[in-house]
Parts: C-alpha cells; sequence; structure tokens
C-alpha cells in the first residue's frame, strides 16, 4: 500500500466539496416521502373496515353453519328422502302411523279420528313437552257401545303400519311450516268401528288456535265422561309411538351433507348517474361553491380581488369494472371488484391565456403555470367540463330485504386511486383557473349506499339493479387548498353476477 | 437530549419543519459525494433526492452510533453506486477489468487544487475508475469492501485504483508544472 499521504489529502479537500442543491429536490423528497404516509394512512383507515368485513364473513358463515344444519335435519325429519333424490315410500316414512285394527266386519268406517302432531324448528324428539301439550282429538261418532268400543280399541290397539305424509308442495311453500300427521285408524272387529286420532299443527298460531278450539270442542262434544279417560290413553300410546318415530330423525340428520356451499360469482358492476363537488350530501343537485364569505386567509394565498370561483354543477358519472360476489348466508353477500370511475362537474370559465403565470395555491406557496383560464366573469364566458378519472376497489355487502324478497340493500365503501384529471383549480388571489394535478388527493375513500331490486335472468346469471348513492370521505382536492370538497354521485347500480355452471 | 436526537426524533414523528431542516443540514455536502460519483449535477441531483428519501425511510434504523452525517454519506454513496448500475450511460464506467500488473506509484505529490477542481479531475477519470478510486481513497473502503459492492475481485478493484491513482497523480503534476510555468511567466 503506498502512502496515505495522498489519499488524506484527498479525503480533507473532498469532505470540503459542498453545493446548493435546487429547491426541486426538496420538493420531489418531500412528496416522496408524503406519499408514503399517505398510503400508510389509507391502509390504517382501511383495516377497521377489512377487520369489520372479515368479522362479518366469519360470523355470517359460521352462524349459518349451525342454522343449516338445523335446516336440513328439520327437512330430514319430515323427509328422511331430500338429497337423496329418491321419492318417498311408504315403508321408509316414520312420522306417520297408521293403525289398522283387524277389519272382521265387511261394513265400512264408521268416523275417523285424526290427530297431527306438529313439532317446530326446536321441537325436536327431545321436547317431549310438545307433544304432549298438544290436544289431541278423538272422535267416535259411531258409539254404538261407546265403552266397549273405546276400550277395545285400547286394548286391542297395535301399530302395524305408519306412514309420513309430507305435502311437498306446501313445504316448498312454508319452509319453516311443517306437519305431521298421525292417523290412527282402528276398526272394532264386531262393532266396524274406526278411529283416527289425528291433530293438525302449524307454526301459524292462528291457524293453530282455530284448530285447537275446533279440537277442544270436538272433545267435549264427543267425549263422554268414561270415554274421556280411555281415549286419553290412547293418544298418549299414539303420541308415544311417534315420539320413537321423532327419536331416529338426528341419526338421518348427522350423516346428511348439512353445509350448504356458498357461492362465488363473477360478473360486471356498473354505475351512472350525476356527481359533484360538494361540502356535504346536499351538493349533487346544489351547485357548491365557496362564497368570499366563506373564504378566510386560512384557504389558499393572497387577497380576494374577485367575486369567487364559478359555481358547480353536476356533470355525468359513470363507473364499469369486474366484480365478485360471494354469498355470505341466506340473505347477506360480499360484493367486491375492480372498477374505473369516471366523475364530472360544470363550471364557467372566461377566455383560456396560454401563458405563464404564479399562482398560490396555499399560502405562502407559489407556483409558475404554463397556461390558465380567466374567470368568467371579467369578459367571455364558457362551460367547462372538470373531469376526474380513478380505479376503484368496491367493497360492499348487499342484503335480501326479506327471506324471499327481490329486493336489496346494499352498502360500503370504495377505495379510489387517481388517474388522471383536466379539473381546474381557483387562485383567489388573482381569480384564475389553472391545472395542477399535483393538489389533487391520490386516494380517495368513499361510502356508497343503495337499493336494487334483484333478477335472475333464466338461472344464468342474476341482474341487479337499483338506485346508488356515493359520498367521497376525504377530501378530493387538498383541503388546504380548496376547504372541504367531496365528490358525491347518484344515479344508477347494476351488477349483472354469472351463475356458476 | 441532543439537538440532534430530537431532530431525529420529530423527523421521526413525521414534522415536516425537522425534515427540511435535516435536509438543509446535509444537503450541501451529500450533493458534493454524489457530485463525484456522477458526470452531470443533475444526475447528482437526482442520486441525493433518491437518497434522502432513503434516509427518512430508514431513519428510524439509526441507532445513534456514529455521527448522523456518515451514516446518510453511506447511504448516498450506496444510493449513487446503485445509480450508477440502474443506468445504461453509466454502464462503461463499472465495467471493470483485470489488467493484471499494475503500476504502483508511491508518489505523494501536495494538492494544491481546491475541492472542485479536484472533484472536477476525479470525474475525468476513465471509465471504471472513478468510482473505485473515490471509495478507496475518499470513503476509505478496503478493496474487499469494494469488490464486494460492484461485484468484483479484490485484485481487480486493486489494480484499478492503483492505476487510478497514478493517472491522478500524473495530471495533477502536469498541472503544477503549468501552473509554475504560469506564475514564472507572469
Amino acid at each position: 500500500m503506498p502512502n496515505n499521504d495522498f489519499e488524506k489529502q484527498v479525503q480533507q479537500k473532498m469532505d470540503e466539496l459542498s453545493f446548493t442543491p435546487s429547491d426541486a429536490v426538496w420538493a420531489e423528497v418531500e412528496k416522496q416521502v408524503r406519499q408514503k404516509k399517505d398510503r400508510r394512512r389509507v391502509l390504517i383507515i382501511l383495516l377497521p373496515f377489512v377487520l369489520l368485513l372479515g368479522g362479518m364473513f366469519w360470523y355470517f358463515n359460521t352462524g349459518k353453519q349451525s342454522s343449516s344444519i338445523d335446516t336440513i335435519s328439520k327437512k330430514e325429519k319430515n323427509n328422511p328422502t331430500i338429497g337423496s333424490g329418491k321419492e318417498p315410500t311408504a315403508p321408509e316414512a316414520p312420522a306417520i302411523a297408521k293403525k289398522t285394527i283387524d277389519n272382521r266386519n265387511e261394513q265400512p268406517d264408521i268416523k275417523k279420528t285424526s290427530g297431527k302432531i306438529s313439532k317446530d324448528k326446536s321441537n325436536s324428539p327431545i321436547k317431549e313437552e310438545k307433544i304432549q301439550s298438544a290436544s289431541a282429538t278423538v272422535d267416535a261418532v259411531n258409539k254404538t257401545d261407546g265403552k266397549e268400543t273405546t276400550l277395545a280399541l285400547i286394548k286391542n290397539k297395535r301399530i302395524t303400519n305408519r306412514r309420513l305424509i309430507i305435502n311437498n308442495q306446501e313445504r316448498s311453500r312454508k319452509v319453516k311450516s311443517f306437519n305431521s300427521n298421525v292417523l290412527v285408524q282402528g276398526r272394532l272387529p264386531n262393532r266396524n268401528e274406526t278411529i283416527i286420532a289425528s291433530r293438525e299443527h302449524n307454526n301459524d298460531p292462528v291457524e293453530d288456535k282455530q284448530h285447537e278450539s275446533t279440537n277442544t270442542a270436538t272433545i267435549s262434544d264427543t267425549l263422554k265422561t268414561k270415554n274421556q279417560l280411555k281415549v286419553a290413553i290412547a293418544v298418549a300410546q299414539i303420541k308415544q309411538e311417534v315420539k320413537k318415530d321423532s327419536n331416529a330423525v338426528p341419526a338421518v340428520a348427522k350423516n346428511s351433507p348439512a353445509k350448504k356451499k356458498r357461492t362465488l360469482q363473477f360478473g360486471i358492476i356498473a354505475n351512472a348517474g350525476l356527481s359533484n363537488v360538494s361540502k356535504g350530501l346536499t351538493g349533487l343537485f346544489n351547485s357548491y361553491y365557496y362564497s368570499p364569505s366563506t373564504y378566510n386567509s386560512s384557504i389558499g394565498g393572497g387577497t380576494i380581488i374577485n367575486s369567487g370561483p364559478s359555481p358547480r354543477k353536476p356533470g355525468p358519472a359513470f363507473s364499469i369494472g369486474f366484480g365478485m360476489r360471494k354469498e355470505l348466508s341466506h340473505r347477506l353477500s360480499l360484493i367486491t371488484g375492480i372498477t374505473y370511475q369516471y366523475y364530472s362537474n360544470y363550471i364557467q370559465v372566461g377566455t383560456f391565456h396560454d401563458s405563464s403565470n404564479v399562482v398560490s395555491p396555499q399560502a405562502n406557496q407559489q407556483k409558475s403555470v404554463d397556461n390558465f383560464y380567466s374567470n368568467s366573469t371579467t369578459g367571455a364566458s364558457q362551460r367547462y367540463s372538470n373531469r376526474y378519472h380513478y380505479v376503484s376497489l368496491p367493497i360492499g355487502l348487499e342484503m335480501k330485504l326479506g327471506k324471499k324478497s327481490h329486493f336489496l340493500a346494499e352498502t360500503g365503501v370504495v377505495v379510489g386511486g387517481f388517474i388522471a384529471s383536466n379539473g381546474l383549480q381557483y387562485d383567489y388571489g388573482k381569480g384564475i383557473y389553472y391545472k395542477d394535478n399535483s393538489l389533487f388527493n391520490k386516494t380517495q375513500l368513499l361510502a356508497f349506499a343503495g337499493l336494487a331490486y334483484s333478477l335472475q335472468l333464466k338461472k344464468k346469471a342474476t341482474l341487479s339493479i337499483g338506485p346508488k348513492l356515493q359520498y367521497g370521505l376525504t377530501n378530493l382536492i387538498q383541503k388546504a387548498v380548496s376547504g372541504s370538497n367531496h365528490t358525491i354521485t347518484g344515479g344508477i347500480g347494476a351488477s349483472l353476477f354469472f351463475n356458476k355452471k | 437530549m441532543t439537538e440532534t436526537h430530537k431532530l431525529i426524533k420529530d423527523c421521526l414523528n413525521g414534522k415536516p419543519a425537522a425534515q427540511r431542516a435535516l435536509y438543509e443540514q446535509h444537503a450541501g455536502a451529500m450533493l458534493g459525494v454524489c457530485y463525484r460519483y456522477t458526470k452531470h449535477i443533475s444526475d447528482a441531483e437526482d442520486v441525493l433526492q433518491e437518497g434522502f428519501v432513503k434516509v427518512f425511510r430508514s431513519l428510524y434504523q439509526y441507532k445513534f452510533e456514529g455521527e448522523l452525517g456518515a451514516w446518510i454519506r453511506r447511504i448516498m454513496v450506496t444510493t449513487a453506486i446503485n445509480y450508477l448500475k440502474k443506468h445504461s450511460r453509466y454502464q462503461a464506467d463499472l465495467s471493470f477489468s483485470d489488467l493484471g500488473l499494475h503500476p504502483v506509484s508511491t508518489e505523494n505529490p501536495q494538492v494544491s487544487l481546491d475541492a472542485k477542481e479536484l472533484a472536477d479531475l476525479v470525474r475525468q477519470l476513465p471509465p471504471g475508475y472513478q468510482a473505485i478510486f473515490n471509495l478507496h481513497a475518499v470513503e476509505g473502503y478496503t478493496h474487499v469492501e469494494i469488490g464486494k459492492l460492484l461485484g468484483i475481485s479484490e485484485g481487480t478493484s486493486r489494480s484499478q485504483y492503483s492505476r487510478a491513482r497514478a493517472l491522478l497523480i500524473s495530471w495533477l503534476e502536469r498541472q503544477s508544472e503549468s501552473q509554475k510555468k504560469t506564475s514564472y511567466a507572469k
């Protein structure tokens, strides 16, 4: 290694080397550092939403899983062949007991006594108190010898066959309601008597009440004091039989694939309507502008020498993109996607000047612009369309307003990334309009809400259409430059999701 | 708490005034560092800008060991080398060839030039010499470190440096001779 004197000299000299960097360097450094900070801020804002959506997803998914098991087991109770593709057959049907007492006599049945025992969702075989609380009707009309007939029926009763009658059509109409019919038909060997115990119970309380009162009346009319006990015993035994049958149900439910698969659909989402820039929600139809009285020195720079900028009038807006819809539960779906969003509004400007000027977007800040528009009040006036282009990520929840309703309510947030704009800024000091896209907030957070009517298109796709309102939670242009300014969009929203084959 | 500590803390809290103050404190000297590695002042400013963005983003990594200026300087040097690697116009400056035998100069001439003149002279060194000369003679990097940084062997770094040194000394001698002649003529 050569002597280091030379290196030391060079080092000393070089340490003295210093230059003054241009202002643009710091401006760019500051911008880049700020950008990262903004990105972090957006992430912090989004985090609660993501957690909320995740929580809802988890809640509805886990909650629905147990409820779907319930539903299926309920269905299985009614019809164990559901899901197997088989038609219900008499021997397999467990819920209805039909008892026929040996008919030695050729005479036709005299009277039927019917009793239908109902079980609601919670009325599983374990809960027998509901069955027990159900009143039974025993109607013996032809009681040539009431005592003996009933007694004989009790003594000889033996259930030889049970049959579950399921009214599939009714079940499909009324998912919750189901009937369990228990028919006990007893024919007395000698006296040609047939007794059918039946009770019908729906989940409909009105119908149920009516039925009960009818039953009670029938009982009071038909049961004589001596028969009462015997008939009650008969009914109790019938109930016991039904209970035994019902006990088999949970096994069927356990074996069946209980969880319904949640569907994921892909499609197109679009909105069209009007947009404006507003201080509040009323700004969509009312033009928004700063009046000199609302303008103060903290917004913009310079002194006011003019009557303020032109009012803004609503302009067309639309968005279109790809969407994804995930069913979280029977009524709730999560919708997301990626869309292109376009907003616009109209202002009145003066003549265009293709010459440079110095503007003050903020206090103590000056910028040179290559061209500008004069204020419309100072000369000729023309309409100018401020256009804003964004790429957006909507995340929303869609809820059916009723189990079988076609109406949907939807709400959510949209995160928008600024792409481009020809939007003009207003310099309050000079009363001129100029372009400066660096004054836009690059990331927008918007909230939306709407209603929609949903249609099935030949089972191939689902179309939802309805009114929608969207409001910017963040300012479109930096608040320090333009005060409080939020985009507001109102119009029709539509989505078309294709069903999986 | 020292002023530097407070300044760094404020910068970490995102205070623009503190960031500006930190920048103002070091920007001049750091532009000098960037200037030595590049051929144009605009490129040096680009490196400075990139370097300061890195400084602010990784300021939390500064452990208050050693001077802040030295820490920033290391970031600037690394940024400058990366800048050279990234831009095609500097590819020639990073094409090193091991020329085997290299001159060993033991001369230690007096450097009478001022900082800018010396820097400009270093910038005129042939491609491949400038970065290695700066890294070794000015920043004090060892040839092993230079080899790792530039992706070359230690021997290549050593031979390039010797040539750069010899060339620079000959230029300095020639310059001092011409200065002498000029003073005699006067």
